[in-house]
């Protein structure tokens, strides 16, 4: 890991667009600025982390899975008052 | 090798994601970094359940659906900086998915609350919305309303 020493103000670099800037420092927290393009994804670790290990359960469920829920969410079985009726197939 | 139904369903909805319109997302979801195309394809007749197929990772696939009429109230907050990364002129452009996470029975699926996929239908263009600050679950369970 690059260990780098920043004052409040200061900045670093990640790559030609991602700048992370220390804005203060109060006891035992620092507050960042990060200024990256929006392809950049920027979240706090822990917050990252989950999303990643939720998306990556919801990926490609089995055809089985897929006939349940799809029967679960039929209107003929469950009472579905509030169907959407768009007729537009692609959404 | 013998064609199950379901395999003949699976050829069918690739079939068919052939003359959909690709979806852009404009970062990609967390955890699949190399996926940013996609197609939304119906799974059912009352519009409740689509696929969201990567046309870049064959066999990748999400289960999405909209948040009605399980989560009547359900209305996330899309910020200005996403709105421009979606070329979103209107609201009334954007539609609200949530993913789903199938369990080992219907009683366990669950769907995404605190990060939907929010797409804009005129510029195909989509990200994963991510509202950290609301205190809305990863995994809500989905009850029939």
């Amino acid at each position: 890991m690059l260990v780098l020493t920043r004052r409040p103000g200061e900045s670093v670099m990640v790559g030609d667009d991602v700048v992370i800037t220390v804005l203060d420092v109060r006891g035992d927290v620092v507050r960042l600025g990060i200024k990256a393009p929006r392809s950049v994804q920027v979240h706090r670790e822990e917050v990252y982390r989950e999303l990643q290990k939720v998306n990556r359960e919801a990926a490609s469920p089995s055809d089985l899975a897929v006939n349940a829920l799809s029967k679960m969410l039929s209107p003929k079985t469950e009472n579905v008052s509030e169907t959407p009726t768009d007729p537009d197939k692609t959404a | 090798m013998p064609v199950s139904a379901a395999t003949r369903a699976s050829a069918g909805a690739a079939q068919e994601a052939a003359d959909l319109p690709v979806i852009e997302f404009v970062a990609p979801m967390p955890g699949f970094p190399d996926n940013r195309r996609f197609v939304l394809v119906r799974l059912d007749e009352s519009g409740l359940l689509f696929a969201l197929t990567s046309i870049e990772t064959p066999g990748l696939r999400f289960l999405v659906l909209p948040p009605m009429p399980y989560f009547p109230d359900y209305a996330p907050e899309v910020d200005d900086d996403t709105l421009a990364a979606l070329g979103v002129s209107g609201a009334e452009s954007l539609l609200v998915l949530l993913l789903v996470t199938t369990g080992d029975t219907v009683d366990d699926v669950t769907v995404n609350l605190m990060a939907p996929i929010v797409l804009d239908q005129v510029s195909r263009r989509a990200v994963q919305l991510v509202l950290s600050r609301s205190g809305l679950p990863v995994r809500a369970p989905l009850k029939a309303p």
